[in-house]
């Protein structure tokens, strides 16, 4: 069988192109060169890096010398799971768990009226989610920060509401993170759930009453379903760098070690204990890739199951 | 260097001009590869100076490809290709003194219509004036002056066609490759563009070499075709040599609707003509490829609109039938008879000829002359 | 329609609406205050702009994120168009492992690299300081603006360039007058993006800062935790400002730049024939 291949073009020399000399061959490297720059800066700063974290993850240290031996052990990883630590790392996919559904929660109405919107108004809603997302994330952070103080707005409000006394008692807390953290990824929960939502036929939403539904059935066996694709899409867009954050805890969080980014630069920047640090780098990027896999593999199962 | 294939040397009608010694383009022995697919098998070819010459065939045969060697976007995997006598095989495309005319323009949709002609000019570090003069020329010559200024993207499929025509043109090729430029038109504009093209080619003097799956298209432009089919030249000829004498059934078959009969030949007589036995109809006495076989099985070809109902003459063949479908299309009416062999023939008739109806038995008859004969299978190889 | 009743959805979506601007609004406010323990409305003024704008520390901070910030995106686009040519035309298993390493420069938190960086430079002697920050701030801003770029490319025809090839043009010559105005916009875009994203990091800036670098946003978070002054809402606001103006710059440079990649398919048809 042949095949009229149109487009195999020689302008640049192909692998498979027969070899017309030197001048070929010496194309075909230069072409090559062109990966270099990319290639070379991520080698060098970036797997570089983390070759370096895995290494020292094997190591151990002389705590008194802070002389850092590189044996193979697996001490360190193990030491994870047997540390102080265990309870803020825990803390941190929860308080990621958490921020992820509550987006979710608050994130589906507004998605959802924002599908159900005119044309023109679609834009100017969509626009008004995403502006907040333009401007500085330290500075929306630390915005939530004089939000929820001990006697700011949040707490005039409530006080005068009668429902607090004294002081607000939500910065330097958890909570008060979580809080941070749901701001800050609210934008990125919204749009992918609009998308989904955006592309249910409203044609649907009318036959389902129809034929008996109730509103809640509807939203059940016929809404739900077609936004899964955007309820995944959402998820992974928050929960994994949720997980893995270190600006919002450092704000919103005060000096305790609330997450997991802040135990692990603690091991570093203060405790100078690098093998065990890097060993927590590597187990937190574990972590996140498996949680990433799995997401997207269900994602995508869930995907092929609508079209 | 290899001897012209037999088909290239019995062309008939060959290019005008044959004032230069070197052919406008010479093709030996060209193929290319893809792994382990092979695009075009083995090509030789002559096409001379300010001649119209289309390559035709089915998607996939190699046409492209072949075009594309030509114009340096594709290495060929083996061959040699020269243009007026220089061997071009490595020169890079840039360096190459002929153009090509995109499928889809390939117009640059940054620049204006007056910088697109103007591209390969500026490339050569012609002077201003002179490019202001000869983009003139060329966007009058295309019909085209006035809209120097506008971008692509505000003019019509057919306006992109003659800008990427005036781009090429005005760059003085020596020859010029138009890859299926009017594919992307409606038909009525596609015919007047193709009215254009030639007048075009005419005025300009200059070798054309054209690529479309349009057998029409091609024979109303053209000098010579060449059909194409799996990477090599199965005919190459005049419209009419390719018409009236197909050498291959595929050639028959592509360029145009043909009936096809078995049969035998009984007598290779001295004249060239055959005596042959075709099925359902008896002896018929016609042309036919050459060198065919007493004994041999082949295949009669006759023309749908050779055909006729009527009582049969001295020199026709004749043959019962039973009309199973009449279609109008216009100008004219086409028939399907079923034989009483079992077979179907396609039969074309002007409508005032027509006074059958469907279910009436016939007699059909054709002009023994309307009968060509070919091999049975697959047909003898240009080479 | 049937979920909830339409009123009570957009009231409910109003909240959130107020809910995403009310820290943005509090920090543009207390700039504002005359009062410098924030803790009463104390009337308008412009004193902690002017403070801001004349403290030396201040200053200096703002020159180094400038310096990072043009560091980086000239360096990260070089990177991105380069690679991006090189990826339209390598072979499927150097491409997919190419989408790899770009994918994960995006997707791994900033925490691990940036402490994986601290460590490979404080080992290689390398000195903290803006070189540093730049060398981190590349690693992800090349991602995002290769992933940007090679988007637009895919966009553009490669017939573009045999045309320009075909009519005497050499490769070098075609990349520049032909593919390199029509990466243009996205070029534009990609720049603006991670300009933007420089100015606001604050993990890499900070581990690898050093005592002698600090950009804007490392003195926010330092500033955070020294005192709660009218100052850091100012400066704060300065930032938003500039941010929301490059990302704005950016949205509208991608709605508005006539494309002109797809119109040379001769499905124009706008004028007569």
């Amino acid at each position: 069988m042949t095949a009229d291949v149109g487009n195999g073009s020689a302008v640049s020399a192909r692998a498979d192109s027969p070899r017309r000399g030197l001048r070929a061959r010496l194309g075909r490297a230069a072409h090559h060169l062109l990966a270099l720059p990319s290639v070379g800066w991520t080698v060098l700063f970036f797997l570089a890096p983390l070759a370096i974290l895995l290494l020292y993850s094997f190591g151990t240290q002389n705590l008194l010398t802070f002389q850092v031996q590189f044996g193979w052990t697996l001490s360190n990883y193990t030491g994870i799971f047997q540390s102080l630590y265990i309870k803020p790392i825990l803390r941190s996919f929860e308080l990621s768990l958490f921020a992820t559904l509550a987006c979710l929660v608050i994130g589906f109405p507004v998605a959802y009226t924002i599908a159900r919107a005119r044309r023109r108004s679609q834009a100017i809603l969509l626009l008004m989610v995403m502006i907040p997302f333009w401007t500085s994330f330290v500075v929306r952070t630390y915005g939530i920060y004089n939000l929820v103080s001990y006697n700011g707005p949040l707490y005039q409000l409530l006080h005068a509401l009668g429902l607090v006394h004294g002081y607000l008692h939500v910065l330097f807390t958890p909570i008060g993170v979580g809080i941070g953290i749901v701001y800050t990824y609210l934008p990125l929960m919204i749009l992918p759930l609009f998308v989904s939502l955006e592309r249910i036929d409203p044609a649907l939403l009318e036959a389902a009453p129809d034929l008996g539904a109730t509103p809640t059935r509807t939203f059940r066996r016929v809404i739900l379903p077609l936004a899964v694709p955007g309820i995944f899409a959402g998820c992974i867009l928050v929960a994994i760098p949720a997980t893995g954050e270190y600006v919002i805890p450092v704000i919103l969080g005060g000096g305790k070690t609330l997450m997991f980014g802040n135990v692990v630069s603690d091991q570093f920047l203060n405790l100078g204990d690098y093998p065990f640090g890097a060993a927590m780098s590597v187990a937190l990027t574990f972590a996140l890739l498996i949680v990433l896999m799995v997401l997207r593999s269900r994602s995508y199962k869930a995907e092929q199951r609508i079209t | 260097m290899t001897e012209l294939s037999p088909a290239v040397a019995a062309s008939g009608d060959p290019a005008r001009g044959e004032g230069r010694s070197a052919p406008a383009v010479k093709l030996i022995g060209l193929r290319r590869r893809y792994d382990d697919v092979v695009a075009v098998d083995g090509i030789d070819l002559e096409i001379g100076d300010a001649e119209f010459f289309s390559l035709i065939g089915p998607s996939g045969c190699g046409k492209t490809t072949t075009l594309r060697m030509i114009a340096g976007l594709v290495e060929p995997s083996e061959g040699r290709i020269e243009v007026h006598g220089r061997d071009v095989t490595t020169v890079r495309p840039h360096r190459r003194p002929v153009n090509t005319v995109f499928q889809q323009y390939a117009l640059f949709p940054h620049l204006s219509v007056f910088e697109n002609v103007a591209f390969g000019l500026r490339e050569r570090r012609t002077p201003k004036a002179e490019i202001r003069r000869r983009v003139g020329e060329m966007l009058e010559v295309v019909d085209l002056q006035g809209r120097d200024r506008y971008r692509p993207s505000q003019l019509s499929g057919g306006q992109q066609q003659r800008v990427a025509l005036a781009r090429s043109l005005v760059l003085d090729p020596e020859v010029l490759l138009l890859d299926e430029p009017l594919g992307a038109l409606d038909l009525k504009l596609r015919k007047a563009l193709q009215l254009q093209l030639k007048r075009i080619q005419h005025e300009v003097g200059i070798t054309f070499v054209y690529v479309t799956h349009d057998q029409e298209e091609a024979f109303f432009m053209s000098n010579r075709v060449a059909v194409m089919h799996d990477g090599q030249i199965k005919q190459l000829g005049t419209p009419r040599d390719v018409y009236e004498r197909p050498r291959t059934e595929f050639v028959a078959d592509f360029v145009g609707a043909s009936n096809r009969l078995d049969a035998k030949i009984v007598v290779a007589r001295d004249d060239g003509r055959y005596d042959a036995e075709v099925v359902g109809v008896g002896l018929v006495r016609a042309a036919g490829v050459e060198g065919l076989q007493a004994g041999e099985a082949v295949r009669a070809i006759v023309r749908p609109e050779a055909i006729s109902t009527g009582a049969p003459q001295a020199d026709e063949a004749k043959i019962e039938a039973r009309l199973t479908d009449i279609a109008y299309l216009g100008h004219h009416v086409s028939c399907v008879a079923q034989t009483e062999s079992g077979g179907q023939l396609a039969i074309s008739m002007p409508q005032a000829h027509v006074k059958l109806e469907v279910g009436d038995d016939c007699t059909l008859r054709w002009p023994f002359d309307a009968t060509w004969l070919l091999p049975a299978e697959g047909g003898v190889a240009p080479k | 329609m049937r979920l909830r009743p339409p009123r009570l959805r957009s009231i409910f979506t109003s909240f959130v609406m107020v809910f995403l601007y009310a820290p943005i609004v509090t920090v543009i406010v207390y700039s504002v205050n005359k009062d410098p323990l924030l803790i009463h409305w104390e009337g308008f003024t412009t004193r902690w702009y002017k403070q801001a704008f004349n403290d030396p520390t201040v200053r200096q901070d703002v020159v180094t994120t400038l310096k990072v910030a043009a560091l980086s995106t000239a360096i990260s686009l070089t990177i991105a168009v380069t690679a991006a040519l090189w990826a339209r035309r390598a072979s499927h298993r150097w491409r997919r492992a190419f989408d790899g390493l770009t994918y994960s420069r995006i997707v791994l938190p900033e925490v691990v690299f940036a402490l994986g960086l601290l460590v490979l430079l404080g080992k290689l002697h390398v000195p903290f300081g803006v070189g540093a920050i730049v060398l981190g701030h590349v690693v992800f801003n090349s991602a995002y603006a290769t992933v940007i770029i090679q988007a637009r490319l895919a966009t553009l025809n490669e017939t573009l360039e045999e045309a320009a090839a075909d009519l005497g043009a050499s490769r070098w010559r075609a990349f520049r007058r032909v593919t390199m105005p029509l990466l243009l916009p996205a070029v534009i875009v990609a720049g603006l993006l991670i300009v933007s994203f420089s100015f606001d990091d604050v993990i890499v800036s900070q581990f690898l800062g050093g005592n002698n670098a600090q950009p804007v946003s490392v003195l926010i978070l330092g500033m955070i935790h020294l005192h709660v002054t009218p100052e850091v809402n100012a400066i704060g606001s300065g930032l938003m400002l500039i941010t929301l103006l490059t990302f704005s710059t950016a949205g509208l440079i991608t709605v508005l730049w006539p494309t002109g990649a797809g119109q040379f398919l001769g499905l124009g048809g706008r004028a007569a024939e």
